[in-house]
């Protein structure tokens, strides 16, 4: 064993495989550690209210490497902070004045504009007079409104605002006057007043300007962030992949053997379940189980694994063991007593881990990509963030033709590296257990 | 002399697409206690047959087993497959498989393949007790007892017959079927090897039932040799006798064509080929490459006792046979 480990070392492409590999593990690891599986179905799930201030269709902040640092980050700016003014008004009513202000650097436009609300009252609700500041100096009315205790005001959604305004609120807010196609730089405020009704009342208030970069791997529409899915992913598809593999050919490699050994009519209802099952269209199963039972990952598992047993293997392997069958030590153990499970399992069945190995590194990547071609199809886990979940929804969403490529192109990109480690893997094994094939 | 196995009338036929391969075909057969038999024989005659038939190892396309074989007073052919199994497969009767380099698990190590029949025949309850026997086993063979550790493919051809005749010998079994021990192995390891043999049979007491075609192999160890001609035996008796002065014509011819150290002599080829087994000839099966053939060969010699010698099969002293009575 330790000769072949040393032997697979001598191919460069079993190192880079396993390389990539030990990449895609360690993303595993962590992905695990760092989200646990509750809480990464959980955000996964709740979409768009786990990630309130995330950017939608934002792209990943690397991006801006390329860019130039011209693509826009999501500027939060919280208040009152220092600069607020209070004053009483009688009976019992205050009213504080601040601003939030900030400087936008880009000369693209924000994507959005929200005002996140904390207000703390015990019956009668504050009210807020919203008011921008633009660079130049003028002063726009947004709105005024009784916040609930947790509210968002999302300008950009305010029709009023946006008939008022001629337009989107984040591009005339920020269009420079000369040239109203482009975002000028320079200070901008939100000015807001308060009417507070209670002695205990208060509020914050938390402006969001998003940009069109967020994180490693950017957000989808509903403003997740991409990494979760991705990091995910990785796990489940490395799960899902090598459990088939395993499942599927470590069982028709017992059954061949089987059959190969005893003969006579196990062999032949071994063969004409095989045969059957070959002819036996995969895709549309696994959609009519999708579609009338579940979707759940693990019965879409279970499904193609049964479906892998009476697979093509069966056939190939029980052509070597009709070989091994005739072997001279087969029927020297014939002659010492050996019986029929032991024989299958101590002296033919290993003899076929040679050729099953690399076929079974090989099988990996078929498995991972059956995955993301179900979610593809609609039929992917309800629960579960996967690479082929991300390509659905980015699908659903046309990414590629409003030039969201990122979206399609990030878990595309896991996919193809994942089935290159294991291609690459898996022919630097098959000339080490095929000695025919080995290169001297 | 009291024999431990009597071989009666035993003949095992296969079927093949060509038609009805009588490949054992009326073998009779003794082997005393403690003594060496060789069944002596061209390649194609049946050898290994009768080894498979004796130890009940039939391959899926046997059309017809049938005769009498007795080994220690136990009627082989009549046991229940899993009594044979358990009783006598091993336990009494062991086999050295042809080409036995290659009758190994590769994926055993040679302890655990020693331990096998040990623990298949429920004298160990699990193959790691049975280590003090398997190295004793080793050691009766001449190997050093910690190639029980050791993968067959880091053993020498040699080192593998080995290992192979001390499976055979791990259970004491009162005979052992030798097949082809030496052939495949160099001169140098085929001596060792015929050394080996008989210190075994002296130290363990044990038959053997050697198969070869090879005349000196024969002439090495045996005792008494029943030479085989297509399916049948056609002349058994005392080793010494035979190589010195054979009977059956085909005897005679065998001898002339090898070499010999006491006699000057130049070594005379047999002409032709065994009949095939397929549709043996009626008659003497050797009929046609006899140079002694007369009259009667066309039909079945029988079996005949000769003084001093054992028997054969040939017209010719049933001739002599019936002039004399």
């Amino acid at each position: 064993m330790t000769a072949n480990l040393r032997e697979l070392f001598r191919y460069p492409s079993a190192v880079a495989g396993l390389a990539i590999l030990a990449l895609l593990v360690a993303l595993s690891v962590y992905a695990v550690v760092a989200i646990p599986y509750r809480e990464a179905i959980r955000l996964w799930s709740v979409g768009e209210a786990a990630w309130p201030r995330n950017p939608r269709y934002a792209r990943p902040e690397w991006l801006n490497w390329l860019a130039g640092g011209r693509l826009p980050r999501t500027l939060v700016v919280r208040g009152p902070q220092g600069s607020a003014t209070e004053r009483s008004l009688g009976s019992g009513v205050r009213e504080l004045q601040f601003e939030l202000s900030f400087r936008y650097p880009y000369d693209r436009f924000p994507t959005e504009l929200a005002v996140f609300v904390d207000a703390q009252y015990r019956e009668q609700a504050p009210h807020l007079e919203l008011a921008w500041r633009t660079p130049a100096g003028s002063e726009v009315s947004l709105a005024d409104f009784s916040p609930r205790r947790r509210d968002v005001y999302r300008m950009s959604a305010d029709a009023d605002l946006r008939a008022r305004l001629g337009g989107a609120p984040e591009v005339v807010l920020f269009a420079a006057p000369e040239r109203p196609r482009q975002a000028s730089p320079g200070r901008h405020a939100l000015r807001v007043r308060a009417f507070l009704f209670e002695p205990g009342s208060s509020v914050q208030v938390e402006l969001v300007v998003y940009g069109e970069v967020h994180g490693l791997a950017g957000t989808d529409h509903l403003r997740r962030d991409l990494t979760l899915p991705l990091l995910w992913g990785t796990p489940i598809a490395l799960a899902f992949g090598l459990l088939a593999a395993v499942g599927s050919s470590v069982s028709s490699l017992v059954i061949a053997a089987v059959g190969a050994w005893y003969g006579g009519w196990v062999d032949g209802l071994i063969q004409r379940i095989t045969e059957v099952n070959l002819i036996l269209p995969g895709l549309p199963i696994l959609i009519m189980i999708g579609t009338l039972y579940s979707r759940s990952l693990w019965v879409i598992l279970g499904a193609v694994v049964l479906l892998g047993i009476f697979g093509g293997g069966v056939k190939t392997y029980r052509a070597l063991f009709l070989q091994v069958r005739e072997a001279p030590y087969v029927e020297a153990a014939r002659a010492y007593g050996v019986r029929d499970l032991r024989m299958v399992a101590i002296y033919l069945v290993p003899r076929a881990v040679p050729v099953l190995l690399p076929q079974f590194v090989t099988l990996i990547p078929g498995f991972v990509f059956l995955e993301a071609t179900l979610a593809l199809l609609g039929l992917g886990d309800p629960v579960l963030p996967t690479w082929g979940k991300v390509i659905e929804d980015a699908q659903r969403a046309g990414a590629l033709y409003v030039g969201h490529a990122y979206w399609v192109l990030e878990p595309a990109f896991l996919l193809m590296l994942s089935g290159l480690a294991f291609t690459l893997l898996g022919f630097a094994l098959d000339r080490v257990f095929n000695p025919r094939l080995r290169e001297l | 002399m009291e024999s431990l196995l009597r071989v009666e009338d035993l003949r095992l036929h296969f079927r093949t697409a060509a038609g009805l391969v009588r490949a054992v075909d009326g073998v009779h057969l003794e082997v005393a206690r403690a003594r060496t038999v060789a069944v002596l024989g061209e390649s194609g005659c049946g050898k290994t047959s009768l080894a498979r038939a004796l130890l009940r190892l039939l391959p899926r396309n046997v059309a017809h087993y049938s005769g009498r074989v007795v080994l220690d007073g136990l009627d082989l052919l009549e046991l229940p497959e899993e009594v044979f199994r358990q009783q006598v497969r091993w336990v009494r009767l062991s086999l050295v498989p042809q080409a036995a380099m290659n009758a190994l698990n590769p994926v055993l190590r040679v302890g655990e393949q020693v331990a096998e029949p040990l623990w298949l025949h429920g004298r160990v309850r699990r193959p790691q007790e049975a280590r003090g026997e398997v190295e004793a086993a080793l050691r009766r063979v001449g190997l050093p007892a910690d190639f029980a550790d050791r993968y067959p493919f880091e053993l020498s051809g040699g080192m593998r017959q080995r290992v192979a005749i001390a499976m055979a010998l791990v259970l004491r079994p009162q005979l052992v079927v030798l097949d082809e021990p030496t052939s495949a192995l160099d001169v140098l390891t085929q001596a060792n090897l015929m050394n080996l043999l008989k210190t075994l049979r002296w130290e363990l007491g044990i038959s053997f039932l050697l198969i070869t075609h090879d005349v000196a192999t024969a002439s090495e160890l045996a005792d008494d040799v029943a030479l085989m001609y297509a399916g049948q035996i056609v002349e058994f008796g005392r080793a010494h006798r035979f190589l010195r002065q054979p009977l059956h014509p085909y005897g005679q011819a065998l001898r002339a064509s090898v070499v010999s150290f006491r006699e000057e002599r130049t070594p005379q080829p047999l002409p032709g080929q065994p009949p095939s087994l397929v549709n043996p000839p009626p008659g003497c099966r050797f009929a046609d490459r006899c140079p002694a053939r007369f009259e009667p060969c066309h039909r079945t010699p029988p079996l005949v006792p000769v003084e001093g010698h054992g028997r054969v099969m040939c017209w010719l002293y049933a001739q002599e046979a019936s002039r004399v009575g």
